[in-house]
């Protein structure tokens, strides 16, 4: 007879999502190169931190957004076999962010089915205004994240990429003044900030939860260099 | 079948430290308590809340599962039937059980004043703010051999298995629960969380009812209907193997979801001495 009472037993599920921009301005300056690249630098981070964990089982998703928003990885999976293969960003593409958030919140209502896991963990990184041309306006998309039990849950952290980011709509989704936003003006800074990001929503989103969040963020060093995407482009 | 008048309770409970807790050098944050008085037997378990800014809920664990199972035994006594237990349940022990812990913690904590440590002096000034630091679920037991009632506030599941082969949760379920957030014995309109049930066992036979924190239920791989396995294969093990079994092996049982899960984890049980094979044949 086994040595169990009731079923198998497994580490709790975390599941992490990126909700990457790829609209066309994220062609400019090498944006998007840069993002593919910070993501391949995240991930040695990201399975570190699930090696701190034994508790946890870390699953990672990409959604990218233009005019469409589409899952790039729509299959939870271990971190330990994600591979990144880089995305290309859209020409002309608009800045759907209404539409991405609408398509997480469904997410958001699949995993609260499931019922077991840590908070999701969700990082935006975007470059521009939301638009809402074909989608849903932002503040929908927003509106229908946090009707979802699990995505007003999450634990959410963004970066602003370049001088034409929409901090504010970036702080909406953020949804708390005490977590620091962050802008990146160049590559560096944004594997950097993309690092901390990752590693800060890992760690906040496996803690335990009493009522409201009481995860504090510590603000990230800045780096500085050339602040390329933080002049007006040509 | 037994009659209903043969229900008679033994309560058993166990925790096991998490192992989340074990490599932090923190202690367990769980309780429980059991009390027999006569022929009412109950039992409590509580989940100290983990966060850092919660620093005393082992403490307001263990003031829970103490005051619970005390005014849960004291109101079975005093109730003739199963509606009576519920009016007890909800006039008398949820009002006075909310009123006593609120006001053994402030007596603790000032008894045991907050050190200078960081993060005891960022509590803020306040009763509210004091008794947040105790912050704890809690669910209690009590039966009598004629009812079982059930109070719960928070995260954790009660389960009951009839001698039919129906396993329920007993429990109403609370919307504020969604797998993440928990309610608390510690927030200001605790009485509005705290859920309260009594079962009738004047026509049915009951083998069991169990409390456990959600230690136990997070790991599971079966996040739906791991409550159901577990009460099944509770009711074979004591009819095969009786209480005393039971007792003995609780302990290890907890030991995998402590350690796979990382929480601490608990267990309280009423199991029914008619049902114990070897109670009954000794």
């Amino acid at each position: 007879m086994s040595d169990r009472l009731g079923g198998e037993v497994g580490r709790k599920p975390l599941h992490f999502f990126f909700v990457l921009d790829v609209s066309g301005s994220m062609q400019r300056g090498g944006r998007i190169q840069a993002l593919n690249n910070a993501i391949r630098e995240v991930v040695p981070h990201l399975r570190d931190e699930a090696l701190a964990n034994p508790h946890a089982q870390l699953y990672v998703q990409v959604l990218a957004f233009a005019t469409e928003a589409r899952w790039v990885l729509d299959r939870p999976t271990p971190i330990e076999e994600f591979r990144w293969r880089g995305v290309d960003a859209i020409p002309q593409g608009f800045t759907e962010l209404g539409l991405a958030l609408r398509e997480l919140a469904r997410c958001m209502r699949e995993l609260a089915k499931a019922g077991r896991g840590f908070p999701p963990a969700i990082i935006l990184v975007s470059d521009g205004q939301p638009t809402h041309t074909a989608g849903p306006h932002f503040a929908t998309g927003l509106q229908e994240l946090m009707a979802e039990s699990w995505g007003r849950a999450a634990v959410r952290l963004a970066l602003g990429v370049g001088r034409d980011a929409d901090m504010q709509s970036l702080r909406r989704f953020v949804g708390r003044e005490d977590v620091p936003l962050v802008r990146a003006d160049n590559p560096q800074q944004l594997t950097e900030f993309l690092v901390w990001a990752s590693r800060a929503a890992s760690r906040g989103s496996s803690m335990p939860v009493v009522g409201e969040t009481g995860i504090t963020f510590t603000t990230p060093e800045v780096t500085t260099g050339d602040p390329i995407w933080g002049r007006i482009q040509p | 079948m037994t009659s209903a008048a043969t229900h008679r309770w033994k309560a058993i409970a166990a925790s096991c430290t998490g192992a989340s807790h074990e490599a932090a050098g923190t202690a367990n944050q769980d309780a429980y308590a059991t009390l027999a008085v006569g022929n009412v037997t109950a039992v409590a378990v509580a989940d100290g809340h983990g966060h850092r800014s919660h620093f005393r809920s082992r403490h307001g664990a263990r003031l829970a599962v103490d005051l619970a199972v005390g005014l849960m035994a004291e109101a079975a006594r005093l109730a003739d039937g199963p509606q009576a237990l519920h009016e007890q349940l909800h006039e008398r022990v949820k009002p006075q059980l909310l009123r006593d812990w609120r006001r053994e913690v402030l007596d603790h904590a000032d008894s045991v004043p907050f050190s200078d440590d960081a993060n005891e002096k960022l509590v803020g000034s306040g009763d509210e703010a004091v008794l947040r630091t105790y912050g704890t679920t809690l669910i209690a037991l009590v039966g009598t051999p004629i009812a079982m009632g059930f109070a719960q506030i928070g995260d954790g599941d009660a389960v009951a298995v009839f001698a039919d082969g129906e396993v329920i949760r007993p429990l109403p379920e609370d919307p504020k629960l969604d797998g993440i957030h928990t309610t608390s014995l510690s927030q200001a309109d605790a009485g509005d969380s705290l859920r309260i049930s009594v079962l009738d066992l004047s026509g049915r036979h009951l083998m069991l009812g169990l409390a456990v924190t959600d230690g136990f239920a997070a790991p599971q791989l079966d996040g739906v209907g791991w409550w159901r396995q577990v009460g099944d294969e509770l009711a074979v093990h004591l009819q095969e193997r009786g209480s005393g079994w039971i007792c003995e092996k609780l302990p290890g049982w907890l030991a995998e979801p402590a350690q796979t899960g990382g929480d601490d984890t608990t267990m309280g049980l009423l199991l029914n001495h008619a049902d114990s094979l070897l109670e009954a044949t000794a």
